[in-house]
């Protein structure tokens, strides 16, 4: 995955080999979640290329983005409140489902994706909760249900933004069991923002640093902590 | 849960599930129901006026039922709905006075014209999203109304707007004395319009509507293109009040400019919130309410009761809107969600024997398991 240029970020360049796990740290406002606006379609650059699974996607809408197996969460939970959890998953699920949008049916008649639904709220922990309205999940539990979406899209590219933010202390280690599940078990390609140094140095295989919209390193979790830019820049700041 | 449902089943829960299903067999049997309902109606329920103030009420009914597929489900606000209702009115209208085509094609004239203008005004305004949409949806309407109103091609009536043509009418739809009938054709109409709206609101198309009300960039980020399945709605929506339109036709004996003007949209959405944007039955409650305050009040207003008030009473009372208006916003006030919300939601027929629902948290948290 190639990227290049914008004004709020400029000057990124990286590629992310197939079934890596890279982890995008950097202060507030380096431009972390416009790059990943930019990569999931929903900004355009004003220069540069967006490449994924080796095709120029600089011009596909983000839905189009989806479908070629990019799937994407947001910092600001974005859970279809007014629906239960269940519900949630299983339209995540019907869309990458296809071929069962017939209206003279129900909603539960696509099994492919009912099953996968019940999957993704069962690998999250949500089991038990299907019949709950979201809007009424703890913020924990809707983060997670943010993933469960995620899940039922089946992206090959995962991008991950802030998964663990407001989540209480107790739940951050399910949610990163859930992220290494990924990982290890599906063999998904991961990119995740993540502030807290300890889970990107035990998750990550690599580490991409943003400062003021510009990448300043791009290394092995170990390199990039003894980089003495990103110390100074990063690390000697929080 | 499983046959114990029955038992767990509360009186009013018993109620709300067996409800809807007795309003729907008395509103069957009306036009044979030979009593006085003072107050509310004038002379026995069965006289042809109450027989057509309730089934020009199912035509509204209609049409802000179609309007809520697009307004409350999808989260579509369009100010051009008036539009896909007229279009209804005015093709058949047409084909019948002016070609003198027979019943049947007139009819799928009017059904097909107004699918079509759906689409086209869909695809373009749907460009657009919030209040451009709503404008260039009104825009649409305008331009309709003006059209109309104008007599293009001396074919609308203008300002005059266009009687019916019986001549090519089979007997049962002519007359007041056939007005039975017609109550019938809008009620059966009103319920197959329903049940379609209710089939497609659970259906997988319409998760996605309400995914999109919810969180449409969300649902982009699923895959789906949102433009598509909105355009799906605003057709679908124009063309079920298409046929609201072609059986108001029928019930007014013509077609009236009014029925294509920007009011009217205004009217249907006033008729969504008063009766609950959240369910299917809400709207056609609140545009049965709307209409029947509407003429009602105005038959109220114009009674020697209130001309003997005193004149700073009877000023004010004298005109329908102003009690209109007081009755809306008390009923804004105090059902925030409408008829339908002031009821409990969605009507569940039968739920007693089916039983389940989406269990809300507050009352059992987590721990709703079938």
């Amino acid at each position: 995955m190639r990227f290049g240029g914008a004004t709020i970020v400029d000057d990124v360049s990286f590629t992310v080999p197939a079934g890596l796990f890279v982890s995008i740290i950097g202060p507030n406002g380096a431009g972390k979640t416009s790059l990943f606006n930019l990569l999931s379609g929903l900004y355009s650059p004003s220069a540069g290329s967006v490449w994924l699974r080796g095709d120029d996607i600089t011009g596909m809408p983000p839905f189009a983005r989806v479908r070629h197996g990019l799937g994407r969460s947001f910092q600001l939970t974005t859970v279809f409140t007014g629906l239960s959890t269940l519900e949630n998953t299983r339209l995540a699920a019907q869309a990458s489902h296809p071929g069962n949008y017939a209206f003279w049916r129900g909603a539960g008649h696509n099994r492919a994706a009912r099953e996968r639904a019940a999957w993704a709220l069962e690998t999250v922990g949500l089991a038990g909760k299907e019949r709950v309205v979201a809007g009424s999940l703890s913020h924990g539990d809707k983060r997670k249900l943010d993933l469960a979406i995620l899940l039922c899209s089946e992206p090959e590219v995962l991008l991950l933004d802030e998964p663990t933010a407001g989540v209480s202390a107790e739940e951050v280690p399910v949610m990163l069991e859930v992220i290494r599940r990924i990982r290890q078990v599906e063999g998904k390609t991961v990119l995740m923002v993540e502030h807290k140094m300890d889970v990107v140095h035990d998750l990550s295989d690599r580490v991409a640093v943003l400062a003021n919209g510009a990448l300043v390193a791009y290394d092995t979790p170990a390199a990039v902590m003894a980089d003495p830019f990103v110390r100074s820049a990063y690390l000697g700041v929080t | 849960m499983t046959a114990r449902t029955v038992s767990k089943m509360t009186p009013g829960g018993l109620v709300r599930s067996l409800a809807p299903v007795v309003v729907l067999l008395l509103l069957l049997v009306v036009p044979r129901l030979s009593i006085e309902v003072p107050v509310l109606f004038n002379g026995p329920l069965d006289r042809p006026g109450n027989l057509r103030l309730l089934a020009v009420g199912f035509t509204l009914g209609i049409a802000a039922l179609s309007y809520n597929l697009l307004f409350g489900f999808t989260g579509v606000l369009s100010f051009g709905h008036a539009l896909f209702f007229g279009a209804g009115v005015y093709l058949p209208a047409i084909a019948l006075r002016h070609w003198e085509w027979s019943v049947v094609p007139s009819l799928l004239f009017g059904l097909a014209g107004g699918t079509v203008l759906a689409l086209a005004v869909g695809a373009l305004s749907l460009r657009t999203e919030g209040v451009y949409l709503a404008m260039v949806t009104l825009a649409f309407a305008q331009a309709g109304a003006v059209i109309v109103g104008k007599n293009v091609g001396d074919l609308t009536g203008g300002e005059e707007g266009l009687s019916l043509r019986t001549r090519g009418l089979p007997e049962w739809m002519v007359g007041v004395v056939n007005t039975d009938n017609l109550y019938w054709m809008a009620l059966v109409t009103l319920i197959v319009v329903y049940l379609l709206a209710w089939r497609l609101v659970t259906s997988p198309v319409g998760q996605v509507w309400k995914g999109i009300r919810e969180n449409e960039r969300r649902v982009e980020m699923l895959g789906l293109r949102p433009y598509v399945f909105k355009l799906l709605a605003f057709v679908i929506s124009g063309a079920l009040a298409t046929c609201g339109g072609m059986v108001y036709l029928f019930l007014a004996s013509g077609a009236t400019p009014r029925v294509v003007g920007a009011n009217f949209t205004v009217t249907l959405l006033l008729m969504v919130i008063i009766g609950g944007s959240g369910s299917l039955w809400g709207p056609v409650a609140g545009a049965m309410l709307y209409h029947f305050l509407d003429i009602r009040l105005t038959d109220w207003a114009a009674s020697d009761t209130v001309a003997s008030l005193p004149a700073v009473l009877s000023r004010p009372l004298r005109d329908p809107l102003f009690i209109f208006g007081v009755i809306f916003i008390l009923l804004v006030m105090f059902f925030p969600r409408g008829i339908a919300g002031a009821f409990g939601g969605r009507l569940r027929p039968f739920r007693h024997v089916f039983g389940g629902a989406v269990a809300r948290p507050a009352v059992a948290p987590g721990k709703t398991t079938e």
